[in-house]
């Protein structure tokens, strides 16, 4: 398939003929191209091959110019990578919303982190620096040194002795004509958020959701316009949570970025490590052993399981059905407990590592895990049964929130999201990696398309889980744990992707031959899953607003258990075991009358 | 001396002390029987308490732009309309403490004022989601009022009289009568949890959408009252449901006395069965169930209680 699109490509534009190659499976990449070439491509490769998803776009920096790497897929899932570039004194680029409506996140970040000037970007909120951080700041760039920054007063203190102006290139001047070229379809007017929409009627409220909301449980803003109780517009404001974990990697060694990518996400940390692994182990041409690919499989669908089972908790809140939350919540504790067992912490269980994993999965575990599995499988059959059929829940759910199958592929929908629209789209299955290769996953769909199809397409997930680690528990093979890394990868790129819980989870790690990654762009599936959002809200009820944002589940970031026994002197400097810590735990409520060994689990 | 047992019957027993007592006791109930039917663990026997008592010492904050007298009056309004109520329904044996022909009336009055009390308050609170939690409250009511209204007096049209203690003392000597009554007491069962804003009915202060409604700008003592003004009116409608539908008595006061917390108990389980196995619904879908399903549900029984009074009781 990538032959074939090479061939293609190269038969269109004979002049790139030398530029166009296959990197990897599932993988074309195209050199850098000026501009004007860059678009005339990506609007052939739109139109003619309908390679109609946009997955990313990527900054990055190239000394006197700025990279831009524009990740995009057809119907035959290959990835094509197409670069354009523009002088740091004058970083103009045309927008390519008109194309693709899932890269204005994407292209807004260029603007913040690069400062890039994207041309036809519809207005917006920022994201995802802050509103007060200065309009000169491009903390991406590499002459940008977050050491030079005051972050309480929000100023940059350039080196004297360093290169003059570090970190404060010329503000671009006021842009000449830029020549607009007309191939590309300017982006619409109407897909500008309604931020800049003023409304005539008196009758319309407008109601914050967030950034502090019952309902959030991450800061994000929502400003909701109302007419009595229906939606009229929406305007999305996220990127409170950006720490700039991007330019902490390219400071840090590859292992030392391990820990950082485990961080990004509370929930899916297994899935952002396994992306950096795969992609740092393919930049140096180590291929894992089987064992430490069927752990890494095991581990991802634990988490899978554990993220829907949250998802389901806090899906029940949001509609008021607290009975759900604490059930499902209840049922998540199980699988908590094992990661715990595996790897000795809740959430950043930090099983992977570069070329391979850290914890073998011994065989009392495996029988613990066994158990584990059957008490799953019947609850979760359960909460089924409940989410078919009470008719409270049915009500709440159905006909809110819909994304049809074609607004998916319009603003670039992922994970649960596209497959309870129809779309039979899961990485396991596209391009399986790992174990995956070996089991075969089913891909579960629904055709609802609004949240009540997300929640069954998530539920069925769980058990398409329970039996992909019953079977991969059944079939894990025998050998080492890891295979060895070299400390120095080799220069090159990786564009990687997994299946997170929440869908496509995209990781682009750029080496130039060091032992620091050049560049590091991780895309959570939640971004692109953003896009479709205002589409979402708007026309349906204030009610329905907060479990609408919780259907895409949102990157929440969980808080770690810390086990500290400071305070108690008998316990100090004293270690436990997993049944010693239950146990204490178990005291530690007792004594402040609390019993939870009533409960009945 | 009768000026000092009717002060007596008013405020200790069955009158307000009673009711505080059994108000914070059901609340316990509720929410143990909740956490258990949730697999947790639940709060301890004093919570309700000390629930109160913390609220009470903490600082009150009033917003700058709220309206003063409203919104410090609206939960003592709110909590003496409840204890209002309460003396006209039979706890100790099958007469109340005061009673007079047309007395439902009265109760079903002071019933509507808590849901009143929490639309002003939320009015005058000037807050956003207080404002949209007013307006639920008062959509809310337009849907439960008439079902509600309709079935509370369809009773009365068999027995004849206008009064609670009437009512029971009546049924309670044909007790076979209250199979006729059924339709009336399922319209009424869900009716009292749609009145008292319990899940799936809690769409006025529906925590995860707009904060807690109607209440978001309360603190300190006069959330305290408000909240406990609540239960209060939690046991107001259980116990005038006991009595209008399950009018079974021996006689004997004091036996009277145990079966009344037995019926009321009984009705709080149901209640709160219900509350922990369904979700919340919008308010649209509210304000259409109780249209399309209680009201007509409760005109039947009206119709079919006149047709009987008609036909067999004349």
């Amino acid at each position: 398939m990538e032959n074939e699109l090479v061939t293609a490509i190269a038969a269109q534009f004979p002049e790139l003929a030398d530029k166009v190659r296959v990197t990897a499976p599932l993988r074309v990449a195209v050199d850098m191209l000026p501009q004007g070439k860059f678009r005339q491509v990506i609007r052939w490769l739109h139109d003619e091959k309908k390679l109609t998803r946009g997955h990313n776009v990527i900054g990055t920096d190239e000394g006197e110019n700025l990279g831009f790497v524009y990740l995009i897929s057809g119907a035959d899932n290959v990835i094509v990578s197409l670069r354009t570039f523009a002088p740091k004194s004058d970083p103009r680029v045309q927008s390519m919303t008109g194309l693709y409506k899932s890269f204005i996140l994407f292209e807004r970040e260029l603007c913040d982190l690069f400062g890039a000037r994207v041309i036809g970007l519809p207005a917006g909120p920022h994201y995802p620096l802050p509103d007060n951080w200065p309009k000169d700041q491009w903390p991406l760039r590499k002459e940008w040194n977050p050491d030079s920054f005051d972050r309480t007063t929000m100023e940059y203190k350039a080196d004297p002795a360093g290169p003059a102006a570090a970190g404060q290139p010329a503000a671009p001047e006021e842009p000449e004509e830029f020549e607009l070229p007309d191939e590309v379809p300017e982006p619409q007017a109407e897909s500008a958020p309604a931020g800049g929409r003023t409304h005539e009627t008196e009758n319309l409220v407008t109601v914050p959701i967030g950034p502090q909301h019952p309902s959030l449980d991450e800061p994000g803003s929502f400003t909701i316009t109302l007419e009595g109780e229906k939606v009229e517009g929406a305007v999305i404001g996220i990127g409170y949570n950006h720490r700039g974990l991007e330019k902490a990697c390219e400071s840090r060694t590859y292992i030392q970025d391990l820990y950082i990518i485990e961080r990004v996400c509370g929930i899916c940390s297994h899935a952002h490590t396994t992306a950096y692994c795969m992609g740092v182990e393919q930049l140096s041409g180590v291929e894992i052993p089987a064992r430490a690919q069927y752990i890494r499989l095991i581990v991802a669908e634990l988490e899978r399981l554990h993220s829907h089972l949250l998802w389901l908790g806090v899906a029940g809140h949001e509609i008021g059905f607290d009975t759900l939350f604490m059930l499902s919540w209840r049922d998540r504790e199980r699988v908590l407990d094992i990661l715990t067992l595996l790897g000795g912490n809740r959430i950043n269980y930090g099983v992977n590592c570069l070329g391979g994993v850290r914890r073998d999965i011994g065989d009392d575990l495996k029988q613990e895990m066994r158990k584990t599995m059957d008490y799953l499988e019947s609850e979760i059959r359960y909460f089924l049964n409940v989410a078919a059929t009470e008719s409270t829940l049915v009500a709440r759910l159905s006909g809110v929130g819909v994304l049809s199958r074609e607004d998916c592929l319009l603003y670039g929908a992922t994970g649960p999201v596209s497959r309870a629209a129809g779309l039979a789209e899961d990485v396991r299955v596209i391009e399986p990696y790992g174990a995956y290769r070996d089991i075969a996953v089913n891909v579960i769909t629904d055709d609802h398309a609004d949240v009540f199809g997300r929640t069954l397409v998530r539920l069925k997930e769980m058990l398409e889980s329970i039996r992909l680690i019953r079977e991969a528990l059944d079939k894990l093979p025998d050998g080492p744990l890891t295979a060895r890394v070299p400390r120095r990868i080799p220069a090159g790129e990786a564009i990687i992707r997994v299946e997170a819980p929440r869908g496509e989870d995209i990781h682009y790690i750029r080496s130039n031959g060091t032992d620091k990654p050049d560049r590091i762009r991780v895309r959570a599936p939640s971004e692109c899953n953003w896009h479709g959002m205002q589409h979402m809200l708007e026309g349906g009820y204030l009610s329905d607003v907060p479990i609408t944002i919780a259907a895409i589940d949102p990157c929440y970031s969980c808080t770690d258990r810390a086990i500290v026994l400071r305070g108690d002197s008998r316990l100090a400097g004293q270690a436990l075991d997993w049944k010693e810590l239950r146990a204490y735990s178990q005291k530690w409520y007792k004594g402040r009358g609390i019993d939870p060994s009533q409960i009945k689990a | 001396m009768t000026i000092l047992i009717i002060l007596l019957k008013i405020l200790v027993f069955p009158g307000f002390l009673f009711l505080s007592v059994y108000s914070f006791v059901l609340q316990y109930l509720d929410r143990k029987l909740y956490a258990r039917l949730q697999s947790r663990q639940g709060p301890p026997w004093y919570q309700p308490l000390a629930d109160f008592f913390k609220l009470i010492g903490k600082e009150t904050l009033i917003p700058a732009e709220a309206n003063q007298a409203m919104f410090k009056v609206v939960p003592v309004f709110c909590l003496a309309a409840m204890a209002a109520a309460f003396i006209y329904i039979p706890v100790w044996g099958r007469t109340a403490a005061f009673s007079f022909e047309g007395d439902v009336i009265v109760v079903l009055y002071f019933l509507a004022v808590p849901s009143l009390a929490s639309f002003l308050a939320g009015w005058y609170s000037r807050s956003l989601y207080a404002t949209v939690g007013s307006t639920r409250v008062l959509t809310q009511m337009f849907a439960y009022e008439v079902p509600m209204f309709l079935a509370l007096l369809a009773p009365t049209l068999l027995s004849g009289t206008w009064s609670v203690a009437g009512n029971t003392a009546y049924y309670a000597a044909h007790p076979l009568l209250v199979l006729v009554n059924l339709p009336a007491l399922l319209v009424t069962l869900v009716a009292a949890q749609c009145k008292l804003e319990r899940t799936p009915f809690d769409a006025p202060e529906a925590e995860t959408e707009i904060v807690s409604g109607p209440l978001v700008e309360y603190g300190g003592r006069y959330l305290a009252f408000f909240s406990f003004s609540r239960d209060c009116e939690l046991t107001v409608v259980i116990s005038l449901f006991a009595a209008m539908f399950l009018p079974f008595s021996t006689g004997t006061a004091w036996a009277d006395f145990v079966l009344y917390f037995v019926k009321t108990l009984a009705v709080l389980f149901v209640l709160c069965l219900a509350r922990a196995a369904t979700a919340r619904l919008r308010i649209n879908q509210i304000v259409s169930f109780c249209w399309k399903y209680l009201a007509p549900a409760a005109m039947l029984q009206v119709i079919l209680n006149l047709v009987l009074r008609e036909v067999f009781f004349k």
